[in-house]
């Protein structure tokens, strides 16, 4: 049997609500499933942001060697070797935190920096045959349908981009009820099939 | 007299496209008598005390004008930081026009109109800015701003973003309102079947040897575990 693997980035702001409930039920209902699970509080990690040098695809193809000293490429080994990567992020103007984008960006080098087509619009090429799945839950104190479409939308852009081969975002309040919580993360899981 | 503070938030600094674009709009600025400054949020990130300047900055600016990349469909995590700490000081910021100005390396400025402009104008009535339009620049990497080459050196292709800056100058002096705009800076006949296909293919052969020069494969597959 192979074992699945999931990581989590959470993306909560140093002296803010670290969404901890939520990490834990998600990391729960993983290993529920047979997920093998990793969580990553960006805070509490030395990454560094990207500084747009295009090393990763000019210099060492895949390799970030534009910034040192971090645990940036050791992030992105783990994001190329698993099967579900998980962001869970306050929700900022419908957007990631800050947190959390410090990390997407430093993931460029996994893809290549050709072009090609679809639909009209260009995307870069893959650099790997297989990409993790994307589950994106985002946390608000205010219940905001705008802000809530823009998220969505935003993952759905991301993941032309990126190549998950299965992708889900969500928006939860910060006082949602745990078990309430539960359930759709289940349901969302079991929507994606995702299971060892 | 009214005075603008252009903030640059690409993470590569000085030599950018957002610096060039930056540059241009001071020298515009200051034609129609408005004081600019141009402000490094990369910079100005780095230390508490620089923080509060730049929140002293916005504070006292009649126009905000925000420069940055188009990363990863959204705003560089920097400029993420930025609208967080602009949101925590609750500032009044009524009478204020903000304007963001996106450029990106693939050539279509609408991947910038439905990812991130509208995290830009949610953000902008959010924390009470007036919205004063926004400018989307496909194909930036076109004005070689990493190189440090300036707008007035790259020729006809500036074209479409000074007429562009010009506009946005024009809109805040006269106080019109400036609409969601975007452009493309490679005439959009390139963009266009059968030539879409020849500049695909040449740009993939570009970064190759790029690569190659190196000694390395553009298309390495580093970090794979079995
Ligand atoms: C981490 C990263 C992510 C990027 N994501 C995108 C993208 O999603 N779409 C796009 O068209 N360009 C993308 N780009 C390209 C930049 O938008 C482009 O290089 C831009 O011209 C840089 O502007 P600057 O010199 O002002 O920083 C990305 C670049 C980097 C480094």
């Amino acid at each position: 049997m192979i074992i699945l693997k999931a990581v989590i980035f959470n993306g909560a702001l140093a002296n803010k609500n670290q969404q901890m409930t939520f990490q834990k039920i998600i990391e729960e209902e993983l290993t529920n499933i047979g997920i093998d699970t990793e969580s990553l509080i960006m805070n509490q990690i030395e990454i560094k942001t990207c500084i747009g040098c295009f090393k990763c695809w000019d210099t060492t193809p895949g390799i970030c060697s534009g910034v040192k000293g971090d645990s940036g490429e050791e992030i992105k080994k783990k994001v190329i070797n698993c099967d579900l990567l998980v962001f869970l992020t306050p929700l900022t103007f419908g957007g990631y935190s800050s947190e959390l984008k410090k990390i997407i960006e430093r993931l460029l080098g996994t893809l290549q920096p050709g072009v090609f087509r679809k639909n009209g619009e260009s995307h870069h090429l893959k650099r790997y045959e297989k990409y993790p799945s994307i589950l994106a839950i985002a946390t608000t104190e205010k219940r905001d349908e705008k802000e809530a479409k823009l998220f969505k939308n935003l993952i759905k852009r991301h993941s032309l981009n990126f190549h998950p081969p299965k992708h889900e975002a969500e928006v939860f309040l910060v006082n949602e009820e745990e078990n309430q919580f539960r359930s759709n993360i289940k349901q969302i899981l079991a929507k994606m099939e995702m299971s060892s | 007299m009214s005075n603008a503070l252009i903030l640059n938030g690409s993470p590569r600094g000085k030599k950018s496209s957002s610096a060039s674009l930056s540059n241009y709009l001071k020298k515009l600025f200051e034609s129609e008598g408005i004081d600019a400054e141009i402000v490094l949020i990369l910079t100005q990130l780095n230390k508490e005390e620089r923080i509060k300047e730049m929140i002293e900055k916005i504070k006292s600016a009649d126009f905000v004008v925000l420069f940055a990349p188009f990363y990863d469909d959204c705003q560089p995590s920097i400029v993420i930081k930025t609208m967080e700490i602009i949101a925590e000081e609750k500032m009044n910021l009524s009478n204020k026009t903000f304007i963001p100005i996106i450029n990106c390396g693939l050539p279509e400025p609408e991947q910038i109109s439905e990812g991130v402009i509208p995290i830009y104008n949610r953000f902008a009535t959010t924390v009470g800015f007036k919205w004063g339009g926004s400018l989307a620049i496909g194909g930036g990497e076109g004005i070689q701003g990493r190189f440090g080459k300036q707008l007035d050196e790259i020729g006809a292709f500036a074209k479409n973003a000074i007429e562009a800056l010009n506009d946005i100058v024009h809109s805040l002096v006269s106080e019109t309102q400036y609409p969601n705009v975007e452009i493309i800076l490679v005439p959009k006949i390139f963009y266009k079947w059968p030539l879409a296909n020849l500049m695909t293919s040449m740009n993939s052969k570009s970064w190759k040897k790029m690569a190659e020069e190196k000694g390395e494969k553009v298309d390495a597959q580093p970090y794979l575990e079995e």
